[in-house]
């Protein structure tokens, strides 16, 4: 993502919005709205969780833009700003169920893995449903990793980010971004065995839901 | 042995995830899972684990996304203000000489300006009856502030990391790290520009609180509230 073309386009952007031309931050989000949509849903959750917090990211680099250098690159610097705002609103997330006055949490539960979409003009729709069952089981799986492995994760598999990006991103040697990354696909090879195990035997048992 | 061996193993097949196993240690990698039924499992669960994750479907934002976040916007420009071009130019390594002659200035107004100290009494999250001091030592004169941030926190309370994060630092957790003085007292000295800025302490890279007697607070649009620091 980070060819030396796309950099420059993205600081002339940067330059244009610190002018005053905020018309120049919409192609800013136009143009990342979807890596960092997929990193707040896969960190939050939930679609309308995720959306609150990709608009958050894009709001704190917009006040912060400023404050961006340019030996970075826009996407790194908005990646960290996002991981960020993720993890605080885990934080907050936790602490509210934990004093239990949130009923939006629960609504959460239940909304969760609502908007994922997958292709359906090829295949028949049992399939459909254990693919779509699958990919619910892996993003339970890592909601369920501690949150400092979440963001590590994501940027890995679902952006496909370089482990000397992600070092950058965290501000963490190279060594600790690949020991973290082992630690968490432990982690969750333990989730996805126990959860899968549970989906069949609730197969197995027809008390399946059918959604 | 065979430990040593399996552990060196798995070790193995964690890199060659990452495309970082040579070709001598592939073959070594292979020979052994042939004979060893546990590194053979392992191998099969990484192998499926991999997979799961990469074929996570990509979610398309809906199409209003980016008008919602327009109409977010704070109506001030986010542009450079005279304080910030002053910095940027400090920190510009094209412009070390003329970095010299500004720095000769600043500190010839630095040398004529009183330090400052503002003392905040605060109350921990944690421990509401304890009191803690939280002092921000302002040297104003540069384009940079240094900000001591003291946070008082119960001794009975395992405690490994306090850090302070705010938008001054991109909130990140790793940047900002005070430390540990005595008496349950954490403490550090770092660069804020002027201005209003929000922040929060976080506590063992976990738990993220507000300051509770900052002198001004803001909603954060999540439920919860950050601290101001006004510099």
């Amino acid at each position: 993502m980070n060819i030396s073309g796309d950099k420059a386009e993205d600081l002339i952007l940067v330059q244009e919005c610190l002018n005053g031309d905020k018309e120049a931050f919409n192609k800013l989000i136009k143009k990342y709205e979807l890596p960092i949509y997929n990193l707040a849903f896969r960190m939050m959750g939930s679609n309308e969780e995720a959306l609150d917090a990709a608009q958050e990211s894009f709001l704190r680099a917009y006040k912060a833009l400023k404050s961006f250098r340019l030996e970075y690159s826009f996407f790194t610097w908005l990646y960290t700003i996002s991981i960020n705002v993720c993890r605080n609103c885990l934080k907050r997330k936790k602490i509210l169920n934990f004093l239990s006055i949130s009923s939006s949490s629960k609504q959460t539960e239940e909304n969760n893995h609502a908007d994922i979409e997958l292709p359906d003009n090829r295949m028949n729709p049992e399939i459909i449903y254990e693919e779509k069952k699958r990919s619910e089981i892996i993003q339970t799986a890592i909601m369920k990793l501690p949150d400092k492995y979440k963001g590590i994760v994501i940027a890995r598999y679902v952006e496909g980010l370089a482990y000397e990006e992600i070092a950058k991103i965290e501000n963490i040697p190279l060594g600790t971004v690949k020991t973290q990354i082992h630690r968490a696909k432990k982690i969750l090879i333990r989730h996805i065995k126990n959860a899968k195990k549970m989906h069949d035997d609730k197969l197995a048992h027809g008390i399946m839901k059918i959604t | 042995m065979k430990m040593k061996t399996c552990e060196k193993i798995q070790n193995y097949i964690n890199i060659y995830y990452d495309n970082a196993l040579c070709e001598k240690e592939k073959k070594e990698l292979f020979a052994h899972i042939e004979q060893c039924h546990d590194c053979k499992i392992f191998y099969s669960e990484l192998e499926n684990i991999e997979k799961d994750l990469h074929s996570l479907p990509k979610l398309i934002p809906p199409s209003d996304f980016s008008n919602k976040v327009m109409q977010a916007l704070p109506q001030k420009s986010p542009g450079i203000g005279l304080g910030e071009k002053i910095h940027e130019i400090f920190m510009s390594p094209v412009s070390l000489r003329l970095n010299a002659a500004l720095i000769t200035i600043l500190l010839f107004f630095l040398a004529l300006r009183p330090n400052r100290e503002v003392v905040i009494n605060k109350t921990t999250a944690i421990a509401p009856e304890t009191n803690s001091t939280n002092t921000m030592d302002l040297s104003l004169g540069s384009q940079i502030v240094n900000t001591k941030f003291y946070l008082s926190l119960p001794l009975n309370t395992p405690i490994q990391s306090v850090s302070v994060v705010g938008d001054f630092n991109d909130w990140n957790v790793n940047t900002f790290k005070l430390k540990y003085k005595s008496d349950g007292i954490w403490e550090g000295t770092f660069p804020v520009r002027p201005g209003k800025h929000e922040y929060m302490f976080v506590i063992n890279g976990e738990k993220w609180i507000p300051d509770p007697k900052a002198r001004e607070y803001k909603e954060d649009g999540f439920g919860g509230k950050n601290s101001i620091l006004v510099l």
